[in-house]
C-alpha cells in the first residue's frame, strides 16, 4: 500500500520549500507611523495584547447540541452510573440479537 | 523467560517501598523493555506452562506476536514515565514507583497471558493499582476522580467476572485455545461475549462509559495521566480483540462501528469548548480510541492494519502531547488555559509535532494511520470516511488552542530539567522518523495481524 | 440448582439497583459489596452436583472421588475473586474517608466540582 511513498514525501517537501521560499522574499509586516498608530488603537496603549486561548470558540459554547452536550455531563455520579447501565443494555441487545 | 519480567515488577514495587531509591524502578522497567523486545524479534510464539501442568488443565502464558506488540508498547511507556517522573513528583516518590511498577506488572500480565481467569487477576492488579494512583495527590479534585473511576470501575469488573462464569458453566474449560474449539454462537455464548465486552470497553472509554475519564484525568498527576491514555486504553482494546478472536467474530461488527463513530464525534466537540487544559486531552484520548474502534470494526485485513498502526501512533501522540504540556504545568503550576503563557523553543517545537501529527498532516506519522483508516473504510461505506475526515479538520481545530499558550508576546521563559525533556525529545523524534519511513511502523504491525488472522498456528501451538 | 441460580439474579439486580439509584456513598459501597457476592454464588452454584461430596481427598474416598465429588475449580476462582473484592473495598472505604473530610458530606450528588 505504500508503493510510491517516496515520490508522495519529496513532492511535499517541495512544497516545503516552496513556502520558505516566498516567506522569505516578501516583506516583513511592520507597525504604522506615530500619527496612523494613535488613530487606529484611538488612543489606548497597544503594547503586548494577545486574546488568550479559552475565547476561540465562544459560538460553540452556546449553541444549542454542544450545550446541552456540556449540561449533559454533569458531574453527578448517579447520572454517569444511569450511562453505564443503559449502555450495558443496548450492547447486550444488539449483540445477542443480529 | 518472559514470566521473569512480571516477577520483576512486583518485586521491585515492594523493594521501592523498603529502599526508598529511585533506580530500582527505572532499572527494572529497562529490563522488561529490552527483554520483550528480544522476545518479539527471535521467537514466532512462545508458551510457558506453570508447575508444569499441560494445556487446557494449567495455567498457560501464550506469548504472539500480537501480544509482544502490546508489550514493546506499554513497557516502552512504563519507562518514559519512569524517567519522567524523577523529576515531576517531588514528594512521596517512593509510593509513586512503587504503584508504577504494579500497574506495569498488571498491564504485562494481561497482555501475555492465555487464560481467560489469569487475565482478569491481573486485570484487577492494574485497575486497583490505577485507583490507588489517580488519588495520588490527596487533594479535593484527585478525591473526586478517584471516587468516580473506583465505582464505574468495579461495577465493570464484576460484569467481566459474570461473564467468565457464564462462559465456564457452558463449556468447563478456562482456557483459551481450548475456548475456541468449545464454542458456538447461540444466545447464552453471545451474552458472555457481550458481558466480558462491556469491561474491556469501560477501560478504553468508549461512549457511554467514558463519564470517568475526563475527571479521572484532571486530578492525577501528568505521568500517571501519560499511562492512563496510552497503556490503558491500549489493553482495553487488546481485550475486546482477544474477545473477539476466541468467539471467531473477527468480522463486520455494526455494534462496534456505530459505537467508534458516536465516540469519535462526541470526543472531538466536547474537546473545543475546554478550559482546562488537561480536559481537554482526556477528550482528545477519547476522541481518537472512537478512529480505532471503527477501524477494528470494520473486519477486514487493511481494517486490522490500519487500526493497530492507530493504536501504535495514538501510543506514541498522546505521551508526547501529555509530556510536554507536563512540563509547562511543573513550570507554571497552572493548567486553565487563560492563564498559562510561557515562551520555550524546544516545548513549542515537540507540541507543534504532537498536534500536527494529531490532526492527520503529512510528514507526521498521524497522516499514515488515517490515510489507512480512511482507504479502510471507504471500501465499507464511504459516509464513515466523510465523518472521518470531518472529525480530523474538528482535531485541528482544538489543536490550535494548545499551541497557540506559546505565542504570547507577555509570557515568562521558563526552563525545564533534563530530565523532563529528554522523553519529550524522543517521542518527537519517533513521530518524525515514522511519518517520514512509515515502513518501520509496518514492521511491527503486520507482524501482529498476521498473528491476529493465524488461528491454527495458535491452537496447536498451545494444545500440542 | 435452580434455587440458587435465581437467588443469584434478585441478588444480583439489587445490587446493580443500589450502586446506581441511592446517593450515599457508603450505601453505593454495600451495593458493590452485594453485586460481587451475587457473582460468587453463581460461579459456586454451577461446579454443584446432586448427592456431592465435599473435593478433598481423604483415606476412605479415593475410589468414588472422581464420580461424586463437587467440582474444586469454582470454589478456587471465588476464593481469589473475595480476596480482589476486599481489597477493592478497602480502597474505596479509605477514599470515602478522605472524601469526607474535604467535601463534608458523602452525598454524590453534591460531590460535583468537576463537570463539562
Amino acid at each position: 500500500m505504500f508503493e510510491q511513498w517516496t515520490s508522495v514525501i519529496l513532492s511535499f517537501f517541495l512544497f516545503i520549500a516552496l513556502g520558505v521560499i516566498i516567506y522569505a522574499t516578501g516583506r516583513r509586516a511592520t507597525r504604522p507611523e506615530n500619527e496612523k498608530y494613535k488613530t487606529y488603537t484611538c488612543g489606548e496603549p497597544f503594547d503586548k495584547v494577545s486574546i488568550s486561548p479559552d475565547n476561540f470558540y465562544r459560538a460553540a459554547k452556546k449553541s444549542i447540541g454542544i450545550k446541552d452536550l456540556r449540561e449533559l455531563h454533569s458531574g453527578k455520579l448517579s447520572d454517569y452510573l444511569l450511562w453505564f447501565v443503559v449502555g450495558v443494555a443496548i450492547i447486550l441487545i444488539l449483540v445477542v440479537w443480529t | 523467560m518472559l514470566e521473569y519480567t512480571v516477577f520483576l515488577l512486583i518485586i521491585s514495587a515492594f523493594l521501592m517501598l523498603a529502599f526508598k531509591k529511585d533506580l530500582i524502578a527505572i532499572f527494572s522497567t529497562a529490563a522488561s523493555f529490552i527483554i520483550i523486545c528480544m522476545a518479539f524479534l527471535f521467537k514466532n510464539i512462545e508458551t510457558v506452562r506453570f508447575g508444569g501442568w499441560a494445556p487446557p488443565l494449567g495455567i498457560v502464558w501464550v506469548a504472539d506476536k500480537f501480544g509482544l506488540f502490546i508489550a514493546i508498547l506499554i513497557t516502552g511507556v512504563s519507562f518514559l514515565v519512569a524517567l519522567y517522573s524523577t523529576k515531576y513528583i517531588k514528594e512521596k516518590k517512593h509510593r509513586f514507583y512503587a504503584l508504577l511498577c504494579l500497574l506495569t506488572a498488571g498491564l504485562l500480565g494481561v497482555s501475555l497471558t492465555g487464560d481467560i481467569f489469569n487475565m482478569y487477576v491481573f486485570f484487577e492488579i492494574m485497575s486497583i493499582s490505577s485507583y490507588a494512583i489517580v488519588s495520588f495527590f490527596l487533594d479535593k479534585d484527585a478525591i473526586e476522580g478517584a471516587l468516580k473511576y473506583l465505582i464505574i470501575g468495579s461495577l465493570s469488573s464484576s460484569f467481566i467476572l459474570i461473564g467468565i462464569a457464564l462462559l465456564y458453566g457452558l463449556t468447563g474449560t478456562l482456557n483459551m485455545a481450548d475456548l475456541v474449539i468449545k464454542i458456538s454462537h447461540t444466545p447464552p455464548y453471545l451474552t458472555a461475549f457481550g458481558l466480558i465486552l462491556i469491561g474491556f470497553a469501560f477501560k478504553s472509554a468508549i461512549i457511554p462509559f467514558h463519564a470517568w475519564k475526563p475527571d479521572a484525568i484532571q486530578g492525577t498527576p501528568i505521568p500517571a495521566g501519560i499511562i492512563f491514555t496510552t497503556a490503558s486504553v491500549t489493553i482495553g482494546i487488546y481485550g475486546i480483540t482477544r474477545i473477539m478472536f476466541i468467539f471467531n467474530l473477527l468480522t463486520l461488527t455494526t455494534a462496534f462501528i456505530f459505537f467508534g463513530v458516536v465516540t469519535m464525534i462526541i470526543g472531538a466537540i466536547l474537546a473545543l469548548i475546554q478550559i482546562n487544559v488537561k480536559r481537554m486531552l482526556a477528550y482528545s484520548c477519547i476522541s481518537q480510541v472512537g478512529y480505532i474502534t471503527m477501524a477494528i470494526g470494520l473486519g477486514t485485513r487493511s481494517g486490522l492494519i490500519s487500526g493497530f498502526y492507530h493504536i501504535l501512533n495514538n501510543i506514541l501522540i498522546e505521551a508526547l502531547l501529555f509530556a510536554s504540556i507536563g512540563c509547562v504545568i511543573y513550570a507554571t503550576k497552572e493548567t486553565s488555559l487563560d492563564k498559562i503563557s510561557v515562551k520555550n523553543n524546544t516545548l513549542l517545537i515537540a507540541t507543534s509535532i504532537g498536534i500536527l501529527s494529531l490532526a492527520g498532516v503529512p510528514l507526521f506519522n498521524g497522516f499514515v494511520s488515517k490515510w489507512l483508516i480512511y482507504t479502510a473504510s471507504l471500501e465499507v461505506n464511504p459516509s464513515l470516511t466523510v465523518i472521518a475526515v470531518v472529525i480530523s479538520a474538528i482535531t485541528l481545530a482544538y489543536g490550535v488552542k494548545i499551541i497557540s499558550i506559546f505565542f504570547n508576546p507577555s509570557g515568562k521563559t521558563i526552563k525545564i530539567p533534563k530530565a523532563m525533556l529528554v522523553p519529550v525529545v524522543v517521542l518527537a523524534f519517533l513521530c518524525i522518523l515514522i511519518g517520514i519511513f512509515p515502513h518501520i511502523g509496518l514492521s511491527l504491525v503486520e507482524p501482529a495481524v498476521n498473528a491476529l488472522l493465524n488461528q491454527n498456528h495458535y491452537l496447536t501451538t498451545v494444545l500440542g | 440448582m435452580l434455587i440458587t441460580l435465581i437467588t443469584s439474579l434478585v441478588l444480583g439486580i439489587i445490587g446493580v439497583f443500589c450502586v446506581v439509584v441511592k446517593k450515599n456513598l457508603i450505601k453505593k459501597i454495600v451495593g458493590l459489596s452485594i453485586l460481587t457476592n451475587s457473582v460468587h454464588l453463581l460461579l459456586i452454584s454451577i461446579g454443584f452436583r446432586p448427592q456431592g461430596i465435599a473435593p478433598i481427598i481423604t483415606r476412605s474416598n479415593q475410589i468414588i472421588f472422581a464420580s461424586k465429588a463437587v467440582d474444586p475449580l469454582p470454589q478456587a476462582l471465588v476464593l481469589t475473586s473475595i480476596v480482589i473484592q476486599l481489597s477493592v473495598t478497602a480502597l474505596a472505604l479509605g477514599i470515602t474517608v478522605m472524601a469526607f473530610r474535604h467535601f463534608k458530606t458523602l452525598d454524590t450528588d453534591k460531590i460535583n466540582k468537576l463537570r463539562g
